[in-house]
C-alpha cells in the first residue's frame, strides 16, 4: 500500500531551488533554497507571514510557484497540471493547521476515505486498517464520530490518521500543536515522532513552538524575508549568538529591554 | 490641468472628448473583461467536468447520494409549484376565454404552456433557491475550511468528487422532477376548469389531446435538463472560488442564486428558439 519511491537512491527527497512566490502584490518567497533528506525529520520555522505555510503547500503542489524548481522524490512538480499531481500528492500526507477533516462523514468515514479512493474494495480490510491506524493514534473509541464532536487535539489526531494510513512517504505537518494546550501538544509531539519512526517517513513540519521543534526535528530552516536565513541542527539553531534568531528563539518582540 | 491651459480651444475640446471616450471605455471595459474571464473560468470547468464524467470512473454511490438530495428531496417544492402553477393559470385563462366561449381549450394552452416554458422554468428557479444555494454554500464552506485543498491533498480532483457526481444527479432527476411538475399543474387546471367551473369533461380532454402531443413534454425536459446543468456548474462554479470566509460563503451562495436565475431566463428564451424548431407546436 505505501507508496513506492520513484528514485530511492537520491538520499534528496524534496529538492527545492530560488522558489518565488507571489501573493497580490505581496512577494511571500524570494529565491527559497533547500534540500530535505529522506526519512528525516526537518522543522521549518520563522515569524508570521514568512511563507511557512505556503512553501507546504507549494509542495503539495496545492498553489503554483511563480518561479524556480520544486523536485520531489526526482520528479519536477512545478509544470505540472491538476490531474497529473494526484499521483504525486498520494506520496505525501498533509495535516492541515486545523485539519479539515470532511464534516459529513464520521472518522471512520475520515480515515477511511484515501484507502476507499486508492481503491480499496474489502470493507473488513479497510475496518482493520483504520481501527489500526486509530489506535496509533489513540483515538479508536471515536469511530462513529463527527469532526464537529471532536476536541481540537483529536480533529488533529484524526486528520493525523488519514494522512498516514495509506503509509505515505513524506507527512507535512501545518502548526500541528497550534491552539492545544501544553499537555495535548506534548501528546500530537510524541505521536509525530513516533510516526516518523515506526514507519520511517520524512517528516516537515511548520510550527512556531520551540517544544515542538526539539521534540520532532533533525534539521531546521530558518525562514526570513522569503529566504532560508538559516539552516542547521536544532541545537546549533539554540546555541546560536545570531541576535535575530536569538531573538526569535527567545520570543523577544523587540521591545522588551 | 496643465496640458488642458497649453492646449488651444479646438485642442482643449479634442482632449476633453478622447478623456470622455476613455472614461467611458474602462468603465464598460471592466464589466466586460469581468465577464469574458467569468464565462472563461465557467468553460474551463465544463472541459473539466466533461474529462472527468467521460475519462475518468464516476462515484456512483456519490451520484445517487446526490440523486436522492437533489431529486427526491426536491419532489414536494416541484409538485406544489406545479399544481399552484397550473390551477392560476388555468383560472386566468379560463376568465377570458370563457367570454369569448372558448373554455373548453383551457386544458390544452394550460398543457402547452406547463410543458414547455412554465413547468421547466418554475422547476428550473425553485431548484435554484434549494440545490443552487446548497451546493454553493456547502462546497465555499468547504473551500474556506480547507476541505476542498484536503481532497485535492489525498489525490482526488475536486471536480471528480464534488462537481460530477452532483450535475449527473441533476441530469438523472430533472426530467423526472419536470414530468412530475406537469402532472401535477394539469390535474389542477383539470380540478379547477372541469370541477369548479363545469366545463365538460369530455371537451376538456378532446381539446387536451388535439393540442398537445409527447414533443411538448420532450419540449419541457429538454430544457430542464439544461437548466439543471446551468444550476450545477454555476453553484459548483461559485462555491469554488470562494475565498474569505463566512462573507465569502454568503457572496458565493448570493452570487451563485442570483446568477443561476438569471441564466435559467436567458436561455430559456434562446432554447424556446432553438427548440421550436425541432420540435414546433402541434397544428391544431
Amino acid at each position: 500500500m505505501a507508496a513506492l519511491p520513484d528514485n530511492p537512491s537520491d538520499p534528496v527527497f524534496i529538492r527545492v531551488r530560488d522558489l518565488h512566490k507571489q501573493i497580490g502584490q505581496q512577494q511571500i518567497l524570494k529565491g527559497m533554497t533547500l534540500d530535505i533528506p529522506r526519512g528525516s525529520g526537518v522543522a521549518i520555522i520563522g515569524g508570521s507571514g514568512t511563507g511557512k505555510s505556503v512553501f507546504l503547500k507549494l509542495v503539495m503542489g496545492l498553489i503554483r510557484a511563480s518561479s524556480g524548481s520544486i523536485m520531489v522524490d526526482g520528479v519536477e512538480i512545478t509544470g505540472l497540471n491538476e490531474r497529473q499531481l494526484g499521483p504525486h500528492r498520494r506520496k505525501i500526507g498533509l495535516l492541515f493547521q486545523d485539519g479539515a477533516l470532511f464534516d459529513s462523514l464520521t472518522v471512520e468515514e475520515n480515515v477511511a476515505f484515501p484507502l476507499v479512493e486508492a481503491g480499496w474494495k474489502d470493507r473488513q480490510k479497510i475496518k482493520a486498517a483504520v481501527l489500526e491506524t486509530l489506535e496509533s493514534v489513540d483515538l479508536e473509541e471515536h469511530l462513529h464520530k463527527l469532526p464537529s464532536d471532536l476536541s481540537g487535539g483529536m480533529r488533529k489526531r484524526a486528520a493525523l490518521a488519514r494522512a498516514i494510513i495509506t503509509d505515505p512517504q513524506a507527512v507535512f505537518y501545518d502548526e500541528p500543536t497550534s491552539g492545544l494546550d501544553p499537555v495535548v501538544a506534548d501528546s500530537i509531539d510524541h505521536l509525530i515522532r513516533r510516526t516518523q519512526r515506526r514507519r520511517g517517513i520524512t517528516s516537515v513540519v511548520v510550527t512556531h513552538d520551540m517544544k515542538c521543534l526539539r521534540a520532532v526535528a533533525d534539521q531546521v530552516f530558518y525562514l526570513r524575508e522569503g529566504v532560508v536565513y538559516f539552516s542547521g541542527t536544532p541545537a546549533a539553531l539554540l546555541e546560536s549568538a545570531d541576535p535575530v534568531i536569538r531573538q526569535f528563539v527567545e520570543g523577544r518582540s523587540g521591545e522588551s529591554s | 490641468m496643465s496640458h488642458f491651459k497649453e492646449q488651444p480651444l479646438p485642442g482643449r475640446r479634442l482632449w476633453a472628448l478622447w478623456g470622455c471616450m476613455t472614461g467611458f471605455l474602462l468603465m464598460l471595459g471592466r464589466p466586460v473583461v469581468d465577464l469574458v474571464r467569468y464565462l472563461g473560468e465557467l468553460a474551463q470547468l465544463v472541459g473539466d467536468v466533461f474529462l472527468s464524467v467521460f475519462r475518468h470512473p464516476v462515484r456512483w454511490k456519490l451520484v445517487l447520494y446526490q440523486i436522492v438530495n437533489i431529486g427526491f428531496g426536491s419532489q414536494l417544492q416541484v409538485m406544489v409549484t406545479g399544481a399552484f402553477t397550473g390551477a392560476v393559470f388555468a383560472a386566468q385563462v379560463y376568465y377570458k376565454f370563457n367570454q369569448l366561449g372558448f373554455e373548453s381549450v383551457v386544458g390544452g394552452i394550460v398543457a402547452l404552456a406547463l410543458c414547455r416554458e412554465l413547468a421547466p422554468v418554475l422547476t428550473g428557479l425553485m431548484l435554484t433557491s434549494r440545490v443552487g444555494a446548497s451546493i454553493a454554500a456547502e462546497i465555499g464552506t468547504m473551500k474556506v475550511t480547507e476541505q476542498v485543498d484536503a481532497l485535492r491533498s489525498l489525490g482526488v480532483h475536486p471536480v471528480d468528487y464534488l462537481v460530477s457526481p452532483r450535475l449527473l444527479a441533476i441530469v438523472f432527476s430533472m426530467p423526472i422532477l419536470i414530468g412530475e411538475s406537469i402532472l401535477m399543474g394539469m390535474w389542477a387546471a383539470k380540478l379547477i376548469v372541469v370541477s369548479l367551473y363545469g366545463v365538460p369533461e369530455a371537451f376538456y380532454n378532446d381539446q387536451l389531446d388535439k393540442n398537445t402531443d409527447m414533443t411538448d413534454l420532450m419540449f419541457g425536459m429538454t430544457k430542464g435538463v439544461v437548466f439543471g446543468i446551468l444550476i450545477v456548474l454555476i453553484s459548483c462554479h461559485q462555491g469554488l472560488k470562494v475565498n474569505r470566509g463566512a462573507v465569502g460563503v454568503g457572496r458565493g451562495t448570493t452570487a451563485a442564486v442570483v446568477i443561476t436565475s438569471l441564466s435559467i431566463l436567458v436561455v430559456n428564451f434562446f432554447l424556446t428558439m432553438a427548440l421550436n424548431f425541432v420540435w414546433p407546436v402541434a397544428r391544431t
